[in-house]
């Protein structure tokens, strides 16, 4: 799967702060605020935290994928977040914290054109090497250089 | 027929939470997984068969249950007749998409 289209360096956050779930979703949901791809930025963190609240969608290893469908959501949009050692709480289990983010909006009239996305993006992240090697990017360049880059 | 499709539309969302989690977490699923789950039998038990039956084929090709607004499917896009619009509305139609054939949820 070529996610080239889906991640613009804008996308891309190096070095996400936040102390609760709200606001670490908040900041990642930026990008998609700034270039409009979403119209309604509060619908959508709420829609992320009830969607967060169902199953949580924090794996072990701290990454995280929170994904929402909202009206509003122009189009499929990814962003991608890393955060400082040790990371932030966000929904993990056993209050593990999250390091790797990859927030995923999905337009209401496709509600399932989001999954053939996180499977990619799942499966790239049971490499341990591939984790490191992002969380270790420096610039938005190239972590984009390094996702793009990678085959499953 | 709106319960019926509102049961039908929470149906399709827990399913594809659940099929978000099975892709997340493989085989080791958060326990509230099992919740979601449990819904998700109890809606199948609630629903009856032959409309099941029709909402599992659907569901191979994409939403099974989608939303109108302001006369137009929100699977296919395309206008619904006001006339079929109409019939459903007085429920001598099944509230059905006539372009795409999606259960179609009425909305105002």
């Amino acid at each position: 799967m070529d996610i080239t289209p889906l991640l613009p360096r804008e996308h891309v956050l190096i070095g996400v702060g936040g102390n609760t779930q709200r606001a670490i979703l908040q900041e990642l949901a930026g990008p998609l605020v700034r270039d409009h791809t979403i119209a309604d930025a509060d619908r959508f963190l709420q829609e992320l935290a009830a969607r967060e609240s169902q199953v949580t969608t924090q794996i072990v290893g701290g990454v995280a994928f929170p994904h929402a469908r909202c009206q509003g959501v122009r189009g499929l949009a990814l962003v991608v977040g890393t955060a400082p050692n040790p990371g932030l709480p966000f929904s993990g289990p056993d209050r593990e914290l999250c390091r790797l983010f990859f927030l995923i909006a999905v337009p209401p009239s496709a509600p399932t054109a989001h999954l053939p996305l996180l499977q990619y993006l799942s499966l790239l992240v049971r490499h341990e090497s591939r984790v490191s090697r992002l969380l270790a990017a420096h610039t938005p360049a190239q972590a984009v250089r390094l996702l793009c880059g990678l085959k499953r | 027929m709106r319960d019926l499709l509102t049961a039908l539309l929470e149906l399709q969302e827990l399913e594809i939470v659940l099929e978000e989690s099975r892709i997340v977490h493989g085989d080791a699923a958060p326990p509230a997984a099992a919740a979601v789950t449990a819904r998700v039998r109890e809606l199948r038990k609630r629903v009856p068969q032959h409309e099941l039956k029709r909402f599992d084929a659907l569901r191979r090709s994409g939403p099974a249950v989608v939303l109108e607004h302001s006369g137009t499917c929100g699977g296919c896009h395309l206008n619904v007749p006001k006339g079929d619009l109409n019939r459903m509305r007085r429920t001598e139609a099944d509230w059905v998409c006539p372009n795409c054939g999606r259960y179609l949820l009425l909305t105002g």
